[in-house]
């Protein structure tokens, strides 16, 4: 069996399941960004001009910065992103990713390739989901709640 | 036979050890825990949950203080109690960009109680922490609430606290 310190050393972010991203120009409305986001229930929306990814747009930005304040909902989401955002490249490690999230306190790191192309988005439940196919027994096939126990054997 | 790693007592003759899977033949017992034990069988109480000052707001506070509040601690949560302090809901962000940003213009008239997550998944501080990684796998949840037996909030187990755990792996 392996080790997880082995499995998240080893493992690529290409390797993971990356979620695809709302992708918007820099002069989108809060608002259309806010519905596109909704419609594919994604919880950033990366920003691009024509050179490429110029800025992030998460669910911390719309609670710190839009929710209360309909008056930014018509104006450029560039004014309420998160500028250059922190990106990680395809054969970045997952253990590099986890590492990167917890010192700046991301959940989702956009995965980008050399020639800017953005790849997908690199979320927390793709790490812990990519984990637990490594501990099927453990973790994935646990019952609802905690407390449910067999009663019996399996395949008695 | 009593597994000498985990202490899960397993069915005479037993190949493997039911619970954490390591071998139970002689020849190569194993004699510690994998790393993988620890981040699965632990309690979540090891992970010092309690050191989190949880937020919690009762049922029934105006939406826009809810709102306000996430905003001055910073957090991407609240949890919601009754008038007996027991757990009824959670509002995250996530309900905020679902339900009101960009749809809501006047918060006001409106309570924590219509957008919140009701009777949200709790775990207890005894289970272990492969629950929480469960859910966070399966359901994507990034807070899940620690209750007590009566249901009352004792703390949260964060998708931020696992990673840290996860980081440490080796």
């Amino acid at each position: 069996m392996r080790r997880l310190g082995e499995i998240i050393d080893s493992a690529r972010a290409r390797d993971l399941e990356l979620s695809s991203c709302v992708i918007v120009p820099e002069e989108a409305p809060v608002r259309d960004v806010l519905s596109r986001m909704r419609q594919v229930s994604r919880s950033i929306a990366l920003v691009t001009d024509e050179e490429g990814l110029t800025g992030i747009f998460t669910e911390r930005d719309v609670l710190r910065k839009v929710v209360l304040n309909p008056e930014t909902w018509d104006l450029p989401v560039s004014g309420f992103m998160t500028a250059d955002p922190h990106t990680i490249a395809p054969d970045t490690s997952v253990r590099e990713a986890i590492r990167m999230m917890n010192a700046g306190k991301f959940r989702d790191l956009p995965v980008v390739d050399e020639g800017g192309r953005v790849l997908g988005n690199l979320t927390h439940a793709a790490i812990v989901c990519y984990l637990c196919e490594f501990m099927q027994t453990e973790v994935k096939n646990l019952p609802p709640c905690p407390s449910q126990v067999p009663q019996t054997v399996e395949g008695a | 036979m009593t597994c000498p790693a985990c202490g899960h007592e397993n069915l005479p003759g037993a190949d493997e050890c039911a619970h954490c899977l390591i071998s139970l033949h002689d020849e190569e017992a194993p004699q510690t825990a994998p790393a993988r034990w620890h981040v699965t069988v632990d309690p979540i109480a090891s992970l010092d949950p309690s050191t989190i000052e949880v937020q919690v707001v009762a049922s029934g506070t105006p939406l826009a203080d809810g709102i306000r509040r996430m905003q001055e601690r910073n957090v991407g949560y609240l949890l919601v109690v009754d008038e007996r302090q027991r757990l009824v809901g959670i509002i995250t962000e996530r309900d905020l960009v679902r339900k009101v940003a960009g749809i809501l213009t006047d918060a006001s008239g409106y309570t924590v109680d219509q957008f919140m997550t009701r009777q949200p998944t709790t775990l207890k501080a005894s289970e272990p922490i492969k629950h929480a990684l469960h859910f966070m796998a399966l359901e994507h949840f990034l807070y899940i609430p620690l209750v007590d037996d009566e249901g009352r909030p004792e703390g949260l187990i964060s998708f931020r606290r696992v990673a840290r755990l996860l980081e440490q792996m080796d």
